[in-house]
C-alpha cells in the first residue's frame, strides 16, 4: 500500500505549478546583485567585473581616504543623535497613545506620527529645504542641527512602531499588580513598564539608526555645503562611475545594516 | 453623567463622581503631554513645512533660486504649460508631460513586474512549514532594510556595459558588443522593481497566510483545475493583499529619486528628479513646489484607494 | 460565636461605568461587612459586579458613591499602593522579567523592608507554598499550578490585612483545582489573613467559604453561610444559581402562628412553617430541592402527580424528570438504596412526595 502512494505523486492542495521556481528565482535575483557587490569589493583589480584575486586593498583605500572618514563620522554622529532622540520621543508618544483608553484626537496623533511614511521623501525634502532656507537667512546658522532635526523627525515613526507593538502586547495587569504590591506609579514605571518595553525600545532604536544611516533624498536636499553624509558622498562619487572603493564602502555599510536588522529581529521575536 | 444617574446618587456621591471624572481628565492630559514632544518635532521638521511648500507655489521665482514675495500663478501654470520666450504663445509643456507620463508608466510597469514575481514568492513563503516560514520572511525583509542606494548600485554593476552580464556574455562569445541596458527606461523600471519588491511580497504574504485552504480543497472537489482554482478562488480571496502590495510599490516608485538618477543617467528624468532640478540648476522654486504638491496629491489619492480597499476587506470578514 | 472585628466594610458602594454611548451600573448600593479571619466568597455569574467590587477593595477603581473601610479606616480613594490589601490576579500577572524569588520579594522591597528581613520572609513563604526548589526559576518556566502558588506567595508575602482572589482557580484543570482548594484553606488557616474570593463556580463557593454573598446585576441578593444559602435561598435567582431547584406556584390560603397553608393545585394544599412575609391571598413561589422530594408508586397519596418522562442513572442515585399532570416538569434526585428503584420506568405514573419542612417560600 505504501508503495502505491509513493509511486504516484501525492495530491497537495497547496501546490501550484511553477510557483516554487519563480519564488526561488526571486530570492536569487534579490541576493545575486548584492552578493556580487560584496564579492567584487574584495577584487584586487580595478575592473569590477573581472576577478583578479582576493584582496582587502579597496577597504584599505577607503579607510585611509580622509574624505570618507569625514563623511562616515558625520553619518554616525547624525544617525546616533537622531536615533537616540527619535527613540526617546517615540517611547513617550507610545506610552501616551497606548496607556489610556480611546480619546478624541488620538487618530490625529497617529496620522501625525506616521506622516513621514506617507509623504514621498522628495516632497518632505523639498519642504524642509524651503523651511530651513528661511530659518538660515533669519538666524545665519548653517550647522548640522538642521540635518539632525530632519532625521529625528522621519525616524520617529520607525522607532514608534515596534515600541507601540511591544506596549500593546504587554499585559496591563502587570502594572496593576505592581501597584497592588505597594509600588508607586513612578516605581511601577521603572521596575515593571520600562524593563518590559526595553526590547521594543532597543528594536525601535536599531530601526531608527538604520533608517537615518541609509537616508539619501532628504539629506541631499537639506544639507548645507560640506555636510555630506556617507550615502550622499557615494551618490556624488557616481559621476566618476562606480569605483571598487565605493564598492568596499557599500559592502561595509551593508554589513552594518544586516547586523542591526538581524538584532532587531531577534529582539522582536523574544 | 446622565440625569437619571445623578438623581440616584447622594450629594457626596456626586462629589465623588466629579472627583473621579476630574482625575480621569487629568490622567488623559498627562498622557497627551507625553505625545507633545514627538508631535512638535514632526510638525516642525516634517508636516508643518508642507504648508510652506503650498504657499511657495503661489509666489514668484527669484532670479537665483528662492522666491520673490509676490503673488503669482506661474508655478502652477508651468506645471502643464509653457510660454514661448520669443512670441509669447502658450503651449502644452510637453517636456513636463512626458516626464509625468514616464513616471506613471514606469511605476505601473514596475508594479506589474513586482506582482508577477512577488505573488508566487509570497505564496511560496505562506505555504512553507511554520518553522521555516519566518526564515524566508526574514530573507525578504533584509534587503528592504538595507541601503536603497547600495542596492541600486548593485543593480547598476550587473547591467552596465562593463558589468557582470555583459562581461560574461562577451567572454563566452555569445555577444560581441555589450548590450546597452544602463541609462535606459528599462534600467529604471528594473531597478525600481528590484528595490521595492519586498513591499509587494509582505502584504501579499499577510493575505495568503490567512487564506483558508479548505476553500481551495472545496474548489478541487468541485472539479476545478489548478489554473481555475488560482483564478477563481485564490486570487479573489487575496485581492486585498494584491491591492495593498501594488499601491505600496506604486507610491514610492512614483516619487522615486535615487533609482532614476543612478540608473537613468540624467536623461530619463522622473518626477522626483524634475522636482529636485527646480531647486538646483532650474532655480524655479515655485514650479518645484507646485510639482511637489501635485505629486503629493497623486500619492494621497492612491493612499485613499488603499485605505478604502483594506476597510472593505474588514467588512467582508466581519 | 465570639465577637470578631470587621475587616472590610463596604457601605452602599455604587459604581457606574460611563462611555460615549452607554452607561453601565456595575454595582448598585452594595453593602457588605466582612469579618476578620473570614474566608468570604463573592459568587455570581459573569458581569454581576463581583470583580468590580474586588477592584474597588483593591483600589484599582474608585466607587461612584459609597465608602469602603478597612478596619474602620476610610480607604475609598486611597491608591492601591497605599492600602494593605493584596490581590491574586485571575491570570496571575507574574512579572515575566523576574525570577520566582524576585516576584515574591517585590512587595516587600516596595515597602522598604531591610534586606535580611525580606530574605527571611521570602524563604518562609516559599516553604509555606512548597516552592523552595524553584525559587530561582523564571516565572515563564514553571507550570500553571506552580505559577498559581507563586502568585499566592507574592500576594501573601507583605502580610496584607486582606487577600483578594479574583477567579484565581479558574485557569487550572479539575484535579489541580481541587488540590488548590485544599491548599487555599490551609494557607488561610495558617496565616490568619482575611480572604475575599471571587468565583462564578457555586461548588467552589459552597465548599470553601465561611460566608458568601450571592450577586447578580450589581446587587447583593443574599449573604450567609453556605448551608444557609443552600437551604434557605431568599430569591428565585439564588435558588436557581446554587444547586438545582424545582419551582411551584401557589396561593396563600391561610396563616396562623405556626403554619402557612398554600394551595398549589385545586386538590393539593401544603402546610409549611410560618413566615412573616406572607399574607393570605398572596401569590408565592415555592422552591424544592430535587433531593428533598421522593417518588412513590401510589400517586393518589402524594402532593403531585405525573409520569416519568426521563431518567438518568448515576450509580449512587438516579435523576428522574417527572412530567406533572399540569404540564410542568419536576426533577427528583433519589438515592438508590434498596434496589427497588427498578420499579420506576419511563412512562410509569408516579407521585411526588414533598418534605414540607425543607421547602422555601420565595419573594416574587
Amino acid at each position: 500500500m505504501a508503495s502505491a502512494i509513493l509511486a504516484k505523486r501525492q495530491f497537495s492542495v497547496r501546490y501550484l505549478p511553477g510557483f516554487s521556481s519563480v519564488a526561488i528565482l526571486c530570492f536569487v535575483l534579490l541576493y545575486a546583485p548584492i552578493a556580487a557587490l560584496v564579492v567584487y569589493s574584495f577584487n584586487l583589480g580595478t575592473n569590477i567585473a573581472l576577478w583578479e584575486g582576493f584582496s582587502w586593498h579597496w577597504y584599505a583605500v577607503a579607510w585611509e581616504n580622509e574624505l570618507v572618514q569625514e563623511v562616515t563620522v558625520r553619518s554616525l554622529v547624525v544617525a546616533s543623535i537622531a536615533a537616540v532622540s527619535s527613540t526617546i520621543l517615540a517611547t513617550m508618544a507610545a506610552l501616551g497613545t497606548t496607556r489610556t483608553g480611546d480619546y478624541r484626537g488620538r487618530i490625529v496623533i497617529y496620522a501625525t506620527i506616521n506622516q513621514p511614511l506617507m509623504v514621498p521623501e522628495i516632497v518632505t525634502g523639498v519642504a524642509l529645504l524651503i523651511f530651513f532656507a528661511i530659518i538660515k537667512t533669519a538666524t545665519g546658522y548653517h550647522g548640522l542641527a538642521y540635518l539632525i532635526a530632519a532625521h529625528t523627525a522621519f525616524c520617529i515613526p520607525f522607532a514608534y512602531l515596534p515600541i507601540r507593538a511591544r506596549l500593546e502586547g504587554m499585559d496591563s495587569s502587570l502594572e496593576t499588580a505592581a501597584q497592588d504590591l505597594y509600588a508607586t506609579p513612578m516605581q511601577t514605571f521603572w521596575r515593571i513598564t520600562l524593563p518590559l518595553m526595553w526590547p521594543g525600545i532597543l528594536a525601535g532604536f536599531m530601526l531608527a539608526f538604520v533608517i537615518s544611516l541609509d537616508d539619501v533624498v532628504i539629506t541631499e536636499l537639506v544639507k548645507s555645503a560640506g555636510q555630506d553624509t556617507l550615502p550622499t558622498y557615494m551618490l556624488g562619487q557616481l559621476r566618476r562611475g562606480i569605483t571598487p572603493e565605493v564598492n568596499a564602502i557599500s559592502s561595509a555599510l551593508l554589513g552594518i545594516s544586516i547586523l542591526l536588522v538581524s538584532v532587531f529581529y531577534v529582539l522582536r521575536n523574544r | 453623567m446622565s440625569e437619571s444617574n445623578s438623581l440616584t446618587l447622594s450629594k457626596s456621591g456626586r462629589a465623588h463622581a466629579l472627583a473621579t471624572a476630574a482625575d480621569r481628565k487629568r490622567k488623559l492630559r498627562s498622557y497627551f503631554l507625553l505625545c507633545i514632544p514627538a508631535l512638535l518635532v514632526l510638525l516642525l521638521a516634517a508636516a508643518g513645512p508642507l504648508l510652506i511648500v503650498l504657499v511657495y507655489t503661489f509666489l514668484e521665482a527669484g532670479p537665483y533660486g528662492g522666491v520673490v514675495w509676490q503673488l503669482s500663478l506661474d508655478g502652477w501654470f508651468e506645471v502643464f504649460l509653457k510660454e514661448d520666450i520669443f512670441d509669447g504663445t502658450v503651449s502644452i509643456a510637453d517636456a513636463h508631460l512626458s516626464i509625468f507620463w514616464r513616471s506613471v508608466k514606469l511605476s505601473f510597469q514596475s508594479t506589474v513586474l513586482a506582482l508577477v514575481l512577488g505573488f508566487p514568492t509570497a505564496y511560496f513563503i505562506a505555504t512553507r512549514s511554520a518553522a521555516t516560514r519566518n526564515l524566508w520572511l526574514f530573507l525578504i525583509t533584509i534587503p528592504f532594510w538595507t541601503n536603497l542606494l547600495i542596492r541600486t548600485f548593485a543593480i547598476m554593476q550587473v547591467i552596465r556595459d562593463q558589468g557582470i552580464i555583459n562581461t560574461w556574455l562577451i567572454k563566452f562569445g555569445i555577444i560581441e558588443a555589450p548590450i546597452e541596458m544602463l541609462y535606459t527606461e528599462f534600467a529604471i523600471m528594473l531597478g525600481m522593481t528590484y528595490v521595492y519588491l519586498p513591499l509587494m511580497v509582505l502584504p501579499l504574504y499577510a493575505s495568503i497566510e490567512k487564506l483558508d485552504f479548505r476553500l481551495v480543497e472545496a474548489a478541487y472537489d468541485l472539479y476545478a483545475t489548478r489554473l481555475r482554482v488560482l483564478w477563481r478562488v485564490i486570487v479573489p480571496l487575496v485581492k486585498p493583499g494584491i491591492i495593498a502590495g501594488s499601491i505600496l510599490v506604486f507610491i514610492p516608485s512614483l516619487g522615486a529619486y535615487v533609482t532614476p538618477r543612478v540608473l537613468g543617467g540624467g536623461k530619463n528624468l522622473m518626477l522626483g528628479n524634475l522636482i529636485e532640478l527646480q531647486f538646483g540648476q532650474g532655480r524655479n522654486w515655485p514650479l518645484g513646489a507646485a510639482l511637489s504638491i501635485t505629486l503629493l496629491f497623486i500619492v494621497m489619492v492612491s493612499l485613499l484607494v488603499y485605505v478604502r480597499s483594506t476597510q472593505r476587506k474588514d467588512i467582508g470578514h466581519g | 460565636m465570639k465577637e470578631r472585628q470587621i475587616a472590610v466594610e463596604i457601605n452602599t458602594a455604587t459604581k457606574i461605568f460611563e462611555s460615549k454611548d452607554s452607561t453601565v451600573t456595575a454595582l448598585d448600593q452594595v453593602s457588605i461587612e466582612i469579618q476578620e479571619n473570614e474566608f468570604f466568597t463573592l459568587l455570581g455569574p459573569s458581569g454581576c459586579g463581583k470583580t468590580t467590587l474586588l477592584r474597588l477593595i483593591a483600589g484599582f477603581e474608585h466607587p461612584t458613591d459609597g465608602q469602603i473601610r478597612l478596619y474602620g479606616e476610610d480607604i475609598t480613594f486611597l491608591p492601591p499602593y497605599q492600602r494593605s490589601v493584596n490581590t491574586v490576579f485571575q491570570n496571575y500577572a507574574l512579572f515575566p522579567h523576574m525570577t520566582v524569588r524576585q516576584n515574591i520579594s517585590f512587595g516587600l522591597e516596595m515597602l522598604k523592608y531591610p534586606k535580611a528581613e525580606i530574605n527571611k520572609t521570602v524563604n518562609s513563604i516559599l516553604k509555606l507554598v512548597r516552592m523552595e526548589e524553584l525559587a530561582e526559576r523564571r516565572t515563564s518556566d514553571i507550570s500553571g499550578g506552580q505559577q498559581q502558588r507563586v502568585a499566592l506567595a507574592r500576594a501573601l508575602a507583605p502580610r496584607p490585612k486582606v487577600l483578594l482572589l479574583d477567579e484565581s482557580l479558574s485557569a487550572l484543570d479539575y484535579k489541580l483545582r481541587q488540590d488548590m482548594q485544599i491548599e487555599l484553606k490551609r494557607l488561610q488557616h495558617e496565616t490568619g489573613i482575611t480572604f475575599i474570593f471571587v468565583t462564578h463556580d457555586q461548588e467552589e463557593a459552597l465548599t470553601m467559604s465561611d460566608r458568601m454573598a450571592v450577586m447578580n446585576f450589581g446587587q447583593v441578593l443574599q449573604i450567609g453561610s453556605p448551608s444557609e444559602i443552600y437551604n434557605f435561598p431568599a430569591e428565585r435567582f439564588v435558588a436557581e444559581f446554587i444547586g438545582d431547584s424545582n419551582f411551584l406556584e401557589g396561593v396563600v390560603t391561610g396563616r396562623d402562628d405556626t403554619h402557612v397553608r398554600i394551595r398549589i393545585s385545586p386538590t393539593t394544599e401544603l402546610q409549611l412553617p410560618t413566615v412573616s412575609t406572607v399574607e393570605t391571598g398572596m401569590q408565592v413561589t415555592l422552591a424544592v430541592r430535587p433531593e428533598q422530594a421522593t417518588l412513590t408508586l401510589s400517586p393518589s397519596e402524594a402532593s403531585l402527580q405525573g409520569s416519568i418522562s426521563n431518567m438518568v442513572y448515576f450509580g449512587t442515585h438516579t435523576h428522574y424528570v417527572i412530567k406533572l399532570d399540569n404540564g410542568n416538569s419536576f426533577t427528583v434526585h433519589q438515592q438508590n438504596l434498596s434496589g427497588h428503584e427498578s420499579q420506576f420506568k419511563t412512562g410509569s405514573p408516579v407521585g411526588v412526595q414533598l418534605n414540607q419542612t425543607t421547602m422555601q417560600i420565595l419573594k416574587d
